[in-house]
């Protein structure tokens, strides 16, 4: 009743509205002010009835209010003041040091005459606004949430594919032994379906593992973490093969799984088996090998036997040309001697002078025959020493011991060699070489019927060592056939009886008893042979 | 029928007048400039109604919705399509983006812009013919625009309606969008002859 007596007309029962509630009158003086508001402002409504809202709430001295409310005391529409865009309209501080938020409704209400006052209604919506925010929050949190797990998924669907299509058989086994996943790879393998390998058991793949052996294995696992091994596994067909296992031992979220990785190592397998083969081959190569070095050094001694006596038959055989070359001058000498004794014989006219003339001249024909059998016979011994020769005397008996031979040809030979040029190692070696070399000429010469067959010898130093050319004009070698004339058995004059020994024989004696080299190369109209020998070292005479 | 053509013309005029000032209202309050475009207005019948708005009319949309009663009773509805509903929201309250989901804030906020439209237009009607209305408070509605104005339709006299559509920019923020003002009016004839009289005035 004492409200009611304090506020004319329609104001009184505005005090019990749950709203905060306030009139203003055209002139912005207030003319009811109601317990609500006057709590959530602090400021008695005594004190501010009848005062103008500005001297309390300047902030509403703004065109942007004033303008909206002048319509309102003309009657016009309501006028609405939102939380979001004025929040705090009439300013009434909170415990927590905020403001309440306020959602304000303006309306006209009419006065006694023609003119309205501006209804203010205000509701307030802190709590609302808090919970709004709280909502939008978690909305949005729950929106991120959302956005995260569709990213998990997407990063777990992917792993899960990455799994199933890994070129690695992977299997999840239980404690129990049972398979609680296995990927593409695995099944396939195994010849299962997924379904298939989901209902039995690890022992069914893998028969080295039983109830008890699964225990320790486990067991090992605890202590390690993880374990790699080979074991067999067993296909639903009943073959197996053999596959290489790490397991991992994991723990995830308070429960303990093991992990398998299954790689199939059949083919690991069958190379280890062609290496371990392989090994003892190697082994008992390893273990025959002195056996069959020396069966093979046999064996060769064997044939440089044969090659050494083919050698000193195909020598013996040149020796004994030379030799009928030399001697046959001084046979047909003794010939005509022994015709002119049987003629002064039949005329009477023999005379001991004659006889014993006849028998001197034969005897030193003889001796001479003798000699020079001896000197060829001489140049196939043996040498046992090294020595400092004449290059220029070993080439001028050379071409001696050829000249009767190259002369019935009509081969002509120009020797053009350094007087003082000397070579060291085997002087004999070294004529037997050249004669290889002179009489492989001559044959070539022959067999190719060469015009004014020639032969240019020529002898110099060219650094430490001494030098020996001897070019033909027969023609050259054939290019299919110049790589191999010093391989032993190599021959172009098979019709013709070369053995394929000679040229072979020279290098030898060149290359390895000599140190020095032979080579051939063709040059313009014929081949060229080329010695290279040590020359004598200073000081050594 | 060229006097019924005056008397639109005014209407226009009056509905111009209306929102030219809503949006001076707008700048002013918002501090930022506001741009409503010179409105398109059109008198049309109830079975005229879905050809005009094309496809919105299934729509949910929003709206804000204010009765007045007086020389002449109708119901004024502010709509926002959904694209401008949240572009408005989104520009006076600084959200980066905003959700579907409208909630009491931003239809508050909604509810202020369309109570600040509707009351500079409807001003604008009632100062220029004089006459005093008594207006419901506007309050804030999501629904098809059929089934507004079905709902708004039940006992009304006439199935008139003033349709005002006005194009909104946000310059600052690059926002646009449309407001669409309908204006249910169940003694259109009250309406047009204040008009009248106020053409009879002007003369």
């Amino acid at each position: 009743m004492a409200t009611e007596s304090k506020y004319p007309g329609n104001f009184a029962m505005l005090e019990y509205i749950p709203l905060g509630v306030f009139v203003l009158r055209k002139d912005f003086v207030l003319l009811f002010w109601n317990s609500l508001i006057e709590e959530w402002t602090g400021i008695k409504r005594d004190k501010i009835i009848g005062t103008k809202i500005f001297d309390h709430f300047p902030n509403l001295n703004s065109p942007k209010y004033i303008n909206r409310l002048i319509t309102v005391f003309s009657g016009g529409p309501p006028v609405i003041f939102s939380s979001q865009l004025h929040k705090h309209l009439i300013l009434s501080p909170l415990p927590n040091n905020r403001f309440r938020i306020q959602h304000t409704t303006v309306t006209a209400l009419q006065s006694a005459g023609e003119d309205f006052h501006a209804l203010f209604t205000i509701q307030d919506v802190t709590d609302m606004t808090q919970r709004i925010h709280s909502y939008r929050k978690l909305h949005d949190h729950a929106l991120l949430e959302i956005e995260e797990r569709k990213r998990m998924s997407e990063k777990l669907q992917l792993t899960q594919f990455c799994v199933d299509k890994a070129s690695i058989g992977i299997f999840r086994i239980s404690e129990a032994g049972e398979i609680k996943f296995a990927n593409d790879l695995a099944c396939r393998s195994l010849g299962y379906t997924p379904e298939e390998l989901y209902s039995i058991t690890i022992f069914e793949i893998d028969p080295s593992f039983n109830v008890e052996r699964f225990h320790d294995h486990r067991r090992t696992l605890r202590c390690d973490g993880f374990r790699t091994f080979e074991t067999i596994h067993r296909r639903k067909d009943g073959s197996t093969f053999p596959v290489e296992i790490t397991v991992n031992y994991l723990e995830y979220r308070d429960k303990w799984f093991t992990v398998s990785f299954a790689k199939d190592i059949s083919e690991r397998k069958m190379a280890e088996e062609q290496l371990r083969q392989k090994k003892w081959q190697l082994e008992e190569l390893n273990r025959t090998l002195r056996q069959r070095v020396k069966t093979e050094v046999a064996k060769n001694r064997e044939k440089d036997i044969i090659l050494i006596q083919q050698n000193r038959q195909a020598a013996l055989g040149e020796t004994l040309e030379h030799i009928i070359h030399q001697w046959k001058q001084p046979l047909t000498t003794i010939g005509i001697l022994i015709q002119y004794l049987e003629s002064y014989y039949s005329d009477g006219l023999l005379t001991d002078d004659f006889v014993r003339e006849t028998v001197d001249k034969t005897m030193d024909l003889l001796k001479h025959m003798t000699q020079t059998a001896e000197v060829f016979m001489d140049y196939y011994k043996p040498e046992k020493e090294k020595r400092v020769f004449q290059i220029k005397k070993s080439l001028e008996e050379a071409i001696s011991f050829v000249e009767p031979a190259f002369r019935q040809q009509y081969i002509t030979v120009e020797l053009d060699a350094d007087q003082e040029l000397a070579g060291h190692g085997f002087p004999k070696e070294f004529v037997q070489a050249l004669l290889i070399i002179l009489n492989n000429a001559r044959d070539a010469f022959k067999e190719r019927h060469t015009e004014k067959p020639y032969l240019a010898i020529k002898a110099f130093a060219e650094g430490k060592r001494a030098v020996v050319t001897v070019t033909d004009n027969a023609g050259g070698i054939a290019e299919r056939a110049i790589g191999k004339v010093f391989d032993l058995y190599f021959t172009t004059k098979l019709t013709t009886g070369g053995t394929g020994i000679g040229l072979h024989m020279a290098k030898s004696i060149i290359e390895k008893h000599m140190k020095g080299s032979l080579s051939v190369t063709n040059v313009d109209g014929g081949a060229r042979f080329r010695i290279e020998i040590c020359a004598p070292r200073h000081g050594s005479g | 029928m060229k006097q019924y053509q005056e008397m639109i013309d005014v209407l226009q005029e009056l509905i111009n007048i209306g929102i030219g000032r809503a949006a001076g209202m707008l700048n002013e309050m918002l501090d930022t400039h506001v741009i409503l475009q010179v409105p398109i207005i059109r008198i049309l019948s109830r079975h005229d109604l879905e050809g005009e708005v094309g496809g919105i009319s299934g729509n949910t949309l929003a709206a804000v919705q204010m009765g007045f009663k007086g020389s002449f009773s109708g119901n004024a509805l502010l709509l926002f399509p959904p694209d401008s509903a949240k572009n408005l929201v989104s520009v006076l309250t600084g959200e980066d983006s905003v959700e579907d989901d409208m909630d009491a804030i931003r239809t508050g906020t909604l509810t202020e812009i369309g109570n600040i439209v509707i009351n500079g237009v409807m001003g604008s009607i009632s100062n220029a013919i004089e006459k005093q209305l008594s207006y419901s408070v506007p309050y804030y509605l999501e629904d098809s625009l059929l089934n507004m104005l079905h709902q708004n339709g039940e006992g009304a006299c006439t199935d008139t309606i003033i349709l005002a559509r006005t194009h909104f920019i946000i310059e600052k923020h690059f926002i646009y969008g449309d407001i669409i003002l309908f204006f249910e009016v169940g003694s259109f004839e009250a309406l047009m002859e204040c008009v009248e009289l106020l053409i009879e005035k002007t003369r």
